[in-house]
């Protein structure tokens, strides 16, 4: 079987197949359909069965939907006999070879015994010595077989019923009529008398008997194709045929002609003796046996299939006939002791050849096999088949076998339509294939350089198959469908959403808790405002003060007057309630002691504090002592030092590199007379820091610490950096030598430095008295209320 | 590679001029002061710089805030005017004699103290109010020894703030001179935890500037060349 590799996946696939049994693809090209009437092209490797048209592959032998011989049979009829399979001659199966009844249907598969047992006269059946295809007998149907054992040829081997009969065969009167007369029938027996009288002898029996002295049917009227399988024969002694071969059936007088016919007569006599035996029937039909003469050529009647698929019995020397000579014989006998009858069955009439028959059927009535059987002649042209013409005529077909092309083209001629192919029988069917010239894969490059120079089929490395290239295939190809794109759509709708600011839910407004917030409220403001209206004075003056204050005050007190003191103004303006009383109060102190003051800020907005504070110092001053402070001579405003911590350094070490111009825009600030002698910080007599912020004032104190260690340093604060500032303060050499903290603390120092007393510090101490009193006493209630409900609330959970 | 070599550049730069500035400050060497006051006014002057460009960064931000009308844009506008018309006002000043010149001019002292300071304090006074209310429902969020704790320290340090009015009986405790009062004793209460808190705090901070400096010194800190 031819192998058509896939294209698609390599693999191999039989040459009958459309599609690749692995992957499905194509294997051979679509063909263009053909019109009806063009015939269609013979296939390669494709046999049409001729008995059902259907292709079958090359290979095999016998239609795989018929089991017709697919083959034209190149000799007289040879069963296929391949190794180690015997094909029964009955229902035509293969059987294996040591087998000796069909699987099948039980008939013998090997020649019968005929071997006569002691006593018996030798039945002349040709052995295998006597024919040339001794191979044939034995795969000859038993039916055959037994009626070989008719025949009078010494075959040594004798069917067991034979050999019974033939052993009973001495009292002629135990031998049944028919088998008498077969006995008879035997053409080639020696002693042509038989050795039971006539009248005994049934009809049919006789004309069996009576067969072998007939002439040999003559020439002309057996048909061709037997007269070709006639030829086939080998060059045996041929007898003569004792009855004419138009009585015999076609097939029978092919097998007849083909035989070697030695032409043993059996015995006669046992068969007489068992024509008394015989039924009725057979006994008429018996004695109706005329002669049956020569009968026409059986043609013009249509064969069977399985006849037709038949070549024509060309013979063929390369092929040796076989078996055929024993059938022959048994043949003739027949054809020449059956009586014709009126009462007989056709096929036994058929098989008698019942051609003297006066009025039969007319043989357009007839069928075409009882035609063909009683030689008679049918109009010509009606209903002859080729091969039937072709035996009619006598002429030998050409031994080659048809090609495939042709036998299809015959079968359809014919008549014979092809069947339709089931769709999976269609499917396996070979089609045409057309065979492409493959190019020669073979590499052809020749290496020119390096040292395999002179050199085929290298590998090489050419830039595109070693540089790395992009991909011209587009393998990511998107394919966005509906769905896709709805989905896309809610996700970024749902990412939009998210990013999007949502409304505050709206806030259930309890009244409670506002009821409770306005009373607080309400507390506080009337805490605050109340007393300086309703009972002003009620927080006095202070009547001492802290030791902080009093060395802050001490310490203002020991400075030299002929240095300027640094005050730093590190607040802002939400701290100048609580911090400005405590800056104006040192300021006014050391003004008062004929101090320069100089400020210096290192936030924007205490410059401008720095500013307002001792403009309203020097102004208060002025109008106490009538002495007019100018600025750069009595006092001066550097205003804003960037940098915070590193400014400060800078300020500390190098003052003149720091601030350029002052806080009223002067630009050459180092040149007033107030800092004219200043060069560093330790150039100050004190340096003074006024700040709400605990880490600004360790800044200043950290940072000012290498260059004014020797100067004092004091601080005014507010309450909240005081605990944090405290430490700078209380130690064993405290960096601060005196603090001033929160408004009472200003209080205290203007008390003790003897200022006059604003007339608002009265009003801010009894307005903070109250308001921190008022607060104190809303958080020790408030909280004391709410941790005896929780502490009521809590068992009851 | 360059970022590895720009890296290295940057530690030796900030290695070097701490470990100057640093060696300025304990040896008595004229040129390391010199070039400890040359680093530190450099330094001083970008901090300068920064407050220009915090300003502009400020305009941008609120002008950003303006055009998009995010949240809030409507403040953006007073404070875009604000910085606009102090600086308008900065930048003609010197045209106008009556003003007079520099940051302490006439205009800039009336927004000084007619917007900042008033605004200032009256926020200022707003906390007080805020604090108050808060602490005032203190424990009715939580009930715990911490919230407890809180509660009765600031109490007390509203009541030794608060000038102890003379109504209120002040009776001294103790003998003698060594004896105080009872406000002294609530002061006492009050600024001895607070004053230990405030020394373990410095003395934390203290630590951790010497840590993070000689980190820094040492190059196994280098914020410069993130």
């Amino acid at each position: 079987m031819a192998v058509i590799r896939c294209q698609a996946c390599g693999k191999p696939n039989p040459d009958f197949l459309d599609t690749c049994q692995y992957c499905d693809a194509r294997l051979k090209p679509l063909t263009v359909p053909r019109s009806p009437s063009e015939p269609a092209p013979a296939q390669v490797g494709v046999v049409h069965c001729q008995a059902c048209g259907k292709p079958n592959p090359a290979s095999l032998e016998v239609c795989q939907f018929c089991e017709s011989p697919l083959r034209p049979l190149t000799g007289p009829l040879t069963m296929p006999e391949t190794a180690g399979v015997v094909k029964c001659q009955a229902c035509g199966k293969s059987n294996p070879a040591f087998l000796d009844v069909c699987q099948f249907c039980e008939s013998p598969l090997k020649p019968v015994d005929l071997t006569p047992a002691a006593g018996m006269p030798a039945l002349s059946i040709p052995t295998q010595e006597d024919t040339p295809a001794a191979s044939a007998v034995e795969e000859a149907p038993n039916w055959l077989s037994s009626l070989r054992g008719a025949t009078p040829a010494g075959e040594p081997e004798t069917p067991d019923w034979l050999a019974g009969s033939a052993e009973a065969a001495a009292p002629a009167e135990d031998i049944p009529d028919w088998l008498r007369g077969m006995q008879s029938a035997t053409p080639s027996a020696p002693e042509p008398e038989p050795a039971a009288p006539a009248a005994d002898v049934p009809d049919w029996m006789s004309a069996l008997r009576s067969a072998p002295a007939e002439p040999a049917t003559p020439a002309e009227d057996v048909p061709d194709w037997l007269r070709g399988m006639q030829r086939a024969a080998p060059s045996a002694p041929e007898p003569e045929p004792a009855a004419s071969a138009a009585d015999v059936p076609d097939w029978m007088s092919a097998l007849r002609a083909e035989s070697p016919t030695p032409a043993e007569p059996s015995t006669p006599e046992p068969l007489a003796a068992l024509s008394e035996e015989l039924p009725d029937w057979l006994r008429g039909m018996q004695s109706e046996a005329p002669v049956q003469p020569a009968p026409e050529t059986p043609a013009a009647a249509e064969v069977p299939d399985w006849m037709s698929a038949l070549p024509s019995a060309q013979p063929e020397s390369a092929v040796p006939l076989v078996a055929a000579p024993s059938i022959a014989s048994e043949e003739e006998t027949v054809g020449e002791v059956l009586p014709p009858s009126d009462s007989a069955p056709d096929w036994l009439l058929a098989l008698r050849g019942a051609a003297p028959e006066p009025e039969p059927a007319s043989p357009e009535e007839m069928p075409d096999w009882l035609r063909a059987l009683r030689g008679v002649t049918p109009a010509k042209g009606t209903g002859k088949t080729d091969f039937l013409r072709v035996l009619q005529s006598g002429e030998p077909e050409e031994a080659e076998p048809a090609s495939p092309a042709v036998l299809a083209e015959d079968s359809g001629e014919g008549g014979l339509t092809q069947a339709a192919l089931p769709a999976w029988l269609a499917a396996m069917r070979p089609v045409d294939v057309e065979y492409t010239a493959l190019t020669d894969e073979a590499d052809t490059y020749e290496e020119r350089v390096g040292v395999l120079a002179g050199m085929r089929g290298v590998l090489r490395a050419e830039p595109t198959v070693a540089l790395p290239r992009k991909s011209t295939v587009q393998v990511h190809k998107l394919d966005v469908s509906e769905g896709h794109a709805a989905q896309v759509k809610l996700l970024i709708g749902l990412l939009t959403e998210e990013g999007q600011a949502r409304p505050a839910p709206k806030m259930r407004v309890r009244f409670g808790p506002l009821l409770e917030r306005l009373i607080i409220v309400a507390v506080l403001l009337t805490a605050i405002l109340l007393p300086p209206y309703l009972v002003p004075g009620l927080f006095p003056p202070p009547a001492t003060i802290t030791p902080e204050t009093q060395a802050a005050f001490a310490t203002v007190e020991g400075l030299p007057v002929d240095r300027p003191a640094l005050v730093i103004m590190d607040y802002d303006p939400s701290n100048a309630g609580e911090l400005d009383p405590a800056a104006a109060a040192l300021m006014s102190h050391l003004m008062r002691r004929g101090i320069a003051v100089v400020t210096v800020s290192t936030r924007p907005l205490g410059a401008a504090m720095g500013d307002v504070v001792l403009v309203g110092v020097t102004e208060a001053l002025s109008q106490t002592t009538g002495f007019q402070y100018a600025s750069g001579t009595h006092y001066l405003n550097l205003g804003y030092l960037p940098g915070g911590a590193v400014g400060i350094a800078q300020f500390a070490a190098d003052p003149r590199s720091a601030i350029l111009t002052d806080f009223a825009g002067t630009p050459d600030v180092w040149a007033q007379p107030v800092v004219g002698r200043v060069n560093s910080i330790g150039d100050f007599g004190a340096v003074v820091l006024v700040t709400a912020s605990p880490d600004s004032a360790r800044a200043w104190i950290e940072q000012t610490q290498a260059f004014a260690a020797q100067i004092p340093m004091f601080a005014a604060l507010s309450a909240g950096a005081d605990p944090l500032v405290r430490p700078y303060y209380e130690g064993d050499s405290p960096r601060l030598r005196g603090l001033v903290s929160g408004l009472f603390a200003a209080d205290q120092y203007q008390r003790q430095a003897g200022q006059p007393e604003d007339s608002t510090l009265a009003w801010r101490r009894d307005m903070l008295g109250s308001g921190l009193f008022a607060a104190a006493i809303l958080l020790a209630g408030g909280n004391l209320v709410y941790a005896l409900m929780g502490a009521l609330r809590r068992p009851r959970r | 590679m360059t970022r590895r070599l720009t890296t290295l550049l940057a530690t030796i730069i900030a290695v070097g001029a701490g470990l100057v500035t640093l060696f300025g400050y304990f040896l008595d060497v004229p040129l390391l002061g010199t070039l400890r006051g040359l680093l530190v006014g450099w330094a001083a002057l970008l901090a300068g710089v920064a407050v220009w460009v915090g300003a502009i960064n400020l305009l941008l931000v609120h002008s950003k805030k303006l055009t998009t009308q995010a949240p809030g844009w409507l403040y953006s506008i007073f404070v875009i005017l604000g910085l606009l018309g102090v600086v308008a006002v900065n930048v003609l000043a010197p045209f106008i004699p009556e003003i007079g010149t520099g940051p302490s001019n006439a205009a800039n002292q009336w927004i000084f103290q007619s917007l900042q300071i008033t605004l200032g304090t009256a926020l200022a006074g707003m906390v007080f109010f805020f604090l108050v209310l808060a602490g005032y429902r203190l424990l009715r969020r939580r009930l715990s020894v911490v919230t407890v704790t809180f509660v009765i320290v600031a109490v007390v340090s509203l009541v030794v703030l608060t000038p102890w009015p003379p109504e209120i009986p002040n009776p001294v405790l103790g003998v003698g001179s060594e004896g105080g009062t009872l406000r002294d004793l609530l002061r006492a209460l009050t600024l001895v935890p607070a004053l230990a808190g405030a020394r373990g705090l410095l003395l934390g901070i203290a630590l951790g500037v010497v840590a993070t400096g000689l980190r820094v010194l040492l190059a196994l800190d280098r914020p410069y060349g993130e």
